[in-house]
């Protein structure tokens, strides 16, 4: 029926959480001990320095979308790349959100069975998490906007309330020297982070939906608040880590941040095993994101064959989704892949956009003033 | 012995043709075949009988009303063919034949005779000296209703169809010789309920009239407690063969620009048979009826309706029954009860987020309890699970199936509860809680602790001010329940979440059932839902339900200064 | 929407692959390692037990039988058993892979072994002769059952004693075993603080050096007292009580201590200090190319028992408290420098890495440098001690 009220736009600050909602997922708990292994001392460095790269990402991806008011990139690639180009380009815009969610559904089948069951085979968990994730892919935008903000509120309080009981066991020590630190490995470390911050590509798709009247500085703004929030939570979640483990302990153990939760106890309360408690406000999180990235995923088909709706697309992407992540099944086609994906993502936020904004800027100032 | 006798068998038929087989199927046959010929012949002529019973009329007018009275006559006694209580009751007017047609024991006799009758008879008496007059009179009904009659409310009819639904709802029929239209006089008194308590929806503080089954009487009770020329109403007759009445009472200024077409347009597309019950129209202008969760509020209390309408909602009053609909709905306004206004901000926040974790409480509890003790027992701490152990060592079923049968138990108990004449509830409360409570587990079947839950969860689903919610989180129990004994907490998890998403696709006449609960665009609602704050900070209405005029300072004479 | 049907479906027939009742499961509340000829269930003759420990394991085809393994199990006793039974039972086995002899124990278990409520783990000195430390808790720290905070426990005589040990207060075994050292937080003659699993899994980790507390059973007596101390993850030996009380104020670890001495006044006349709270900091300086850590200690507590005659004394008297006060000082810094002694000359270990730690910490740079040669250089390195008490209260009587 007719929507009385239009409830699709949304204000630069619900971008702000959608962002945030999307960008934090399975790969707090999946990425930690490669991103120390890389590292070691100066992990925190390298949270704080992804995240500033990662910003100005997103700014580039901002001004540009602001270019094209109105219209997500899969309208406007083939008009700077051409027709051929464009696909490619909407094609590994795709890709991104494709791989990434195959990784998130692998991890979370290997972490939920080996942690909260015994015998149970991941293809359950990855079966029962993708139909739930379908469900509400294949709900309208307003339905995922009102779900993400209810998650932002309700399971990441949650998450942070069960996370921050680890300080009981915080010794501050294992965190110092603060200085010096191996500079080249904190860089690269940052680059490596940029499995933890993805997720913000979904900007160049949700800018149509946010109310013309925002302008480009209070985007910003608002972007520059939910990267904080999110640099704010990654850091958290390192700091934690190593000041509870040892960097060396870190380096060994393959889902550090839950051994940092089993260490904690709390006697004389009815709350044990944390780490259950811990999965369990995890999985809304992981829920959210997988469930964003599917539904990018079928506006995107949705848009470039120019449909109606996209629920064909995410029924369609199912089967798909879930043979892939079954596929990833030992740990060094894991890693292969997930280096795979962070250099594509890099590629795609530092190296496409540049030449779209570069683009764009040409074929303006080739056109001439006064068209738009 | 010599020589047998060879007897020759011969059939019957030889000596006497009646008796032969042939010649009996061929009887038989033909026999049937004219028991089946009867039968085609008896289903026609019953055929014929209904179609005669059915008043002869062009199109879907019964028939037209003709100026001779004795035809009019003839033909509204064929209409009212065996209804023994339509009375007819001709007289003397001023020199022509009057009929007055009305239902007996829903017209007002007594108003008729003394308005109706008595004027008209006296027109012919002749102690009038107007005799001329009188035959200008009698020449048209609205001159004769103006100037004769003393009936507070008329109203001319010339359809037919008018005028056999006038005297259906109880008014009476006037018909005059000469006179080719009818005049409905309006003298309804019938019995009906007094004004009662709310028998669902009590309070602790405040007013407790319920509304009554009569349209007049409800809308009476709202117009008593808004003095505001904006509360309007509208009046559809829904339903073919019942022709019930049911309102549409809005506030003119106030109400959610396009609502009300929406509404009237839903309820227009509705055709069926009779309206008995509110929700007959409410299954059909709901937007998904295919779930569970409530999309429309009913309440049977005058003072929520009002208040409804000042926030920009609808209501819809539906004669026959007192359970009243109000538009559009959301979660939050299936957690409010009145109660929450009127005592102390500060404790009506603590109630009002008890209610929410109670609603919580009555999905999952009995499957947390089912997940954890099959599951991840390692979640309980040590002495704890040692005595649940030693608990449920004595009982034989696994959890799940403990669970599904205390399920059950409850269900039947809460239904056989709902059916009970008054004076066995007294009984079968005691039977209740000695077979829940302590049979059960001394027998070894069921083990305390989960008689404990479930008994927690039944007073949590209780506690919902919106008896329809209730029944929504009981069924959901279930479902839960299947899915903790399939993935323990996990399960228990995917549920939630997919509860949650079905939660936010609900729209209610446009609006998101639940999405305004953390919406940050819409702070302002945060004020009333979760918790209530003192009502100098309510300021505004709950902008989800779109009203026009967002303060809650109307203007000082009701009128829209656009 | 029917392929979703279809995968629910699925779901639906598949079956519960891990639903099993709480009820069905047999709790270990306690491990016990021994060596292989040991441990032996008591009150057998020689050749009875002989007979018991073949039937309880297992042909192992290659290599030999190096640990024997014993679980304490819960019983349950649904609605008050006896009260003079046990609550728990012991079974054991031997083998070498840890988890083939758990495995192979479910020979003799009805319900499927559960891991997740084990409170302790009791390791034999004779285990820890032939095996590091590392080889014998690997299996712990690999299985997702385990929880952190299990208590590990050496102890000199055979471990499976402490397991069929009946507490007379009628609690479950295991459970009285790890409340035991719950208490190290008063008691100084106990190294508590990070002594479970997963704090030894950590020290295993970084290579630190890593201590044990030492449980004792005889004749129905337990007792927690002392340590054991290893040199990485191989075990060198015992100290006593009084060293650690020592190392517990060095490294700042306790949380209340009683300081015992002579009165100055009164030779003979014993005292007591109760610490309530301290200030401890142990800074690692660097000169000259030489490593010298300062300690500084700043006590605070109560004056607990006099025993004598106070007559002649007055406790209100703040002259006599700052004698007091000194007379403590000193005993503790000869408290420390009698553990100093232990650790550094005659063990010769940093133990659990803690000055290690330290140097890494706050000199990192030094630490580069010396990293690898720090075992020889720690015996060398002197601690120079400054020690505060200050009584606050003494007690209701004076």
């Amino acid at each position: 029926m007719a929507n009385l009220e239009a409830k699709t736009y949304m204000s630069a600050w619900q971008l702000a959480i959608v962002v945030f909602v999307t960008c934090v997922g399975a790969q707090i708990m999946l990425s930690p001990r490669a991103l120390i292994e890389q590292v070691g001392h100066g992990t925190e460095l390298s949270v704080l320095l992804g995240g500033v790269l990662f910003y100005g990402a997103v700014c580039l991806m901002l001004v540009l979308a602001k270019k094209y008011p109105g219209e997500t990139i899969v309208e406007y690639a083939p008009r700077l790349f051409g027709k051929v180009g464009g696909t490619i380009i909407i094609f590994w815009f795709n890709l991104l959100f494709f791989l990434q969610v195959t990784q998130i559904f692998n991890g979370i089948g290997k972490i939920i069975t080996f942690y909260m069951f015994d015998r149970t085979p991941p293809e359950v968990v990855i079966a029962a998490l993708l139909v739930v994730s379908t469900y509400c892919a294949l709900q309208d935008w307003g339905t995922i906007l009102r779900v993400q903000q209810f998650m932002f509120f309700v399971a990441y309080s949650i998450l942070t309330i069960v996370w921050m009981t680890s300080i009981l066991n915080f010794q501050p020590e294992n965190l110092l020297p603060l200085w010096p630190v191996n500079i080249k490995a904190v860089i690269m470390g940052s680059f490596s982070t940029w499995g933890m911050y993805s997720g913000y590509e979904c900007v160049l798709l949700l800018i149509p939906l946010v109310y013309r009247q925002a302008s480009l500085s209070s985007l910003l703004k608002a972007m520059g608040g939910s990267f904080g929030c999110l640099t704010m939570i990654f850091l958290m979640v390192i700091v934690v880590i190593i000041g509870v483990l040892t960097v060396d302990e870190a380096e060994n153990l393959l889902y550090p941040a839950l051994i940092v939760i089993r260490s904690v106890e709390l006697p004389g309360t009815f709350i044990e095993r944390l780490e259950n408690y811990l999965l369990i406000a995890w999985v809304p999180v992981v829920f959210d994101t997988l469930t964003a990235m599917m539904f990018f995923m079928g506006q995107v088909c949705m848009r470039h064959w120019r449909h109606a709706d996209h629920r064909p697309w995410v029924l369609l992407s199912v089967p798909i989704i879930y043979v892939s992540c079954i596929l990833l099944d030992n740990q060094h086609v894991y890693d292969m892949v997930n280096s795979v994906t962070m250099w594509i993502g890099m590629a795609f936020s530092f190296g496409v956009i540049p030449i779209c904004l570069s683009l764009s800027w040409w074929q303006k100032r080739k056109a001439g003033k006064g068209c738009d | 012995m010599g020589k047998k006798k060879c007897f020759k068998v011969m059939k019957l038929s030889v000596s006497m043709p009646e008796a032969s087989l042939k010649l009996a199927k061929r009887k038989l046959a033909e026999l049937q075949e004219f028991t089946t010929q009867t039968a085609q012949i008896g289903e026609d002529i019953g055929q014929f009988i209904s179609q005669l019973r059915q008043v002869a009329a062009p199109a879907n007018e019964p028939f037209i009303f003709t100026s001779v009275l004795s035809e009019n006559e003839r033909l509204l006694r064929v209409v009212f063919k065996d209804c023994g209580d339509i009375e007819f009751r001709t007289f003397d007017a001023g020199g022509k034949k009057a009929l007055l047609i009305y239902l007996e024991g829903m017209a007002d006799t007594e108003n008729l005779e003394r308005n109706v009758i008595r004027p008209l008879m006296s027109q012919a008496s002749p102690a009038n000296v107007n005799t001329e007059n009188v035959a200008k009179i009698l020449t048209d009904m609205t001159v004769i209703s103006e100037h004769i009659l003393q009936a507070s409310s008329v109203s001319v009819l010339s359809k037919a169809s008018a005028a056999i639904e006038t005297v259906m709802t109880g008014n009476a029929l006037l018909l005059i010789d000469g006179l080719a239209e009818g005049l409905g006089i309006a003298a309804v008194k019938y019995v009906k309920r007094n004004i009662g308590q709310a028998n669902n929806e009590y309070i602790v503080r405040g007013p407790n009239e319920a509304f009554n089954e009569t349209l007049a009487d409800n809308i009476v009770l709202i117009r008593r407690r808004a003095r505001d020329t904006n509360l309007k109403v509208r009046i559809i007759k829904l339903g073919e063969r019942s022709k019930t009445s049911i309102a549409l009472l809005y506030i003119a200024n106030l109400v959610k620009p396009g609502l009300l077409e929406e509404v009237e347009g839903r309820i227009g597309l509705i055709k069926v048979d009779k309206i008995l019950a509110s929700a007959n129209i409410e299954e059909f202008i709901v937007d998904h009826p295919w779930s569970p969760f409530p999309q429309i509020q009913t309440t049977e209390r005058p003072d929520k309706t009002l208040a409804a309408l000042y926030e920009g909602r609808i209501a819809i009053i539906v004669d026959g029954t007192p359970a009243t609909l109000l538009a559009p709905c959301t979660y939050n306004v299936l957690m409010q009860a009145p109660d929450d206004y009127t005592i102390q901000p500060v404790i009506a926040s603590l109630i009002r987020f008890t209610r929410s974790a109670a609603a919580f409480v009555a999905i999952y509890l009995p499957a947390i309890y089912v997940s954890v003790v099959s599951y991840h027992p390692g979640m309980l701490p040590t002495t704890m699970a040692i005595s649940i152990a030693e608990l449920r060592a004595r009982t034989p079923f696994p959890s799940f199936l403990e669970a599904f049968m205390m399920e059950a138990l409850l269900e039947l108990f809460q239904e056989a509860i709902t059916r009970l004449p008054q004076k066995l509830a007294g009984a079968a409360s005691m039977i209740g809680a000695f077979v829940i409570g302590t049979t059960v587990v001394q027998a070894g079947l069921i083990n305390p602790l989960l008689v404990v839950i479930i008994a927690i969860t039944a007073i949590a689903s209780y506690s919902m001010p919106s008896y329809s919610f209730n029944m929504a989180l009981r069924w959901l129990r279930i479902p839960m329940l299947i899915l903790a004994s399939l993935l323990g907490l996990y399960g228990v998890i995917l549920g939630v979440l997919a509860v949650t998403v079905h939660l936010f696709s609900l729209r209610s006449f446009g609006e998101s059932y639940l999405g305004e609960a953390f919406n940050i665009n819409l702070l302002a609602g945060w004020k009333d839902s979760f918790v209530r704050l003192p009502a100098k900070l309510l300021r505004t209405r709950p902008k989800e339900f779109g009203a026009q005029d967002q303060t809650k300072v109307g203007e000082s004479d009701g009128q829209s200064r656009s | 929407m029917s392929c979703m049907v279809l995968v629910c479906l699925c779901l639906l027939i598949a079956g519960c692959w891990d639903r099993r009742e709480l009820q069905d499961r047999n709790f270990v509340l306690a491990v016990a390692v021994d060596t292989a000829d040991a441990g032996d269930k008591p009150g057998l003759e020689p050749e009875q037990g002989e007979k018991v420990k073949k039937t309880e394991t297992f042909l192992q085809p290659h290599g030999t039988k190096r640990y024997r393994l014993s679980l304490q199990v819960l019983k349950f006793t649904p609605g008050g058993g006896e009260k003079e039974e046990s609550k728990t039972y012991v079974i054991s086995n031997t083998g070498e892979s840890f988890f083939e002899m758990v495995r192979d124990m479910l020979g003799q278990s009805s319900k499927s072994l559960w891991f997740e409520h084990l409170q302790v783990i009791i390791i034999s000195e004779a285990v820890l002769k032939q095996a590091g430390l590392n080889e014998i808790l690997d299996f712990f720290k690999r299985d997702s059952e385990m929880r952190s905070r299990i208590k590990l426990y050496v102890t000199p005589g055979t471990a499976r004693d402490l397991l069929e040990y009946n507490p007379p207060t009628k609690e479950a075994g295991g459970i009285y075993l790890a409340d035991l050292i719950r208490l190290h937080t008063r008691n100084s003659h106990v190294a508590g603080s990070r002594t479970d699993l997963g704090y030894t899994v950590q020290y295993l980790d970084t290579r630190s050096n890593i201590l044990l507390p030492r449980i004792e059973i005889a004749d129905k007596v337990v007792k927690l007292g002392g340590s054991a101390v290893f040199k990485k993850d191989q075990f060198i030996g015992y100290v006593d009580e009084y060293a650690i009380a020592g190392l517990k104020f060095m490294y700042g670890t306790e949380q209340s201590a009683v300081i015992v001495i002579e009165s100055p006044e009164k030779p003979g006349q014993i005292m007591t200090f109760e610490l309530f709270r301290h200030d401890t900091r142990l800074i690692p300086h660097v000169e000259d190319g030489t490593i010298y850590f300062t300690l500084d200690i700043n006590m605070y507590g109560n004056l607990d028992e006099i025993q004598g005659d106070i007559g002649g004394e007055n406790t209100l008297d703040p002259q006599y408290l700052h004698k007091l006060e000194a007379a403590f000082a000193e005993e503790i810094k000869r408290n420390i420098l009698y553990a100093d002694n232990v650790f550094k000359k005659e063990l010769r270990v940093d133990c659990v890495s803690k000055f290690a730690g330290k140097m890494k910490a706050y000199e990192p740079d030094t630490w580069e440098l010396v990293k690898d040669q720090w075992d020889e250089i720690y015996p060398t390195i002197p601690l120079v001690i400054s020690v505060n008490v200050s009584i606050q209260k003494i007690g209701s009587h004076k």
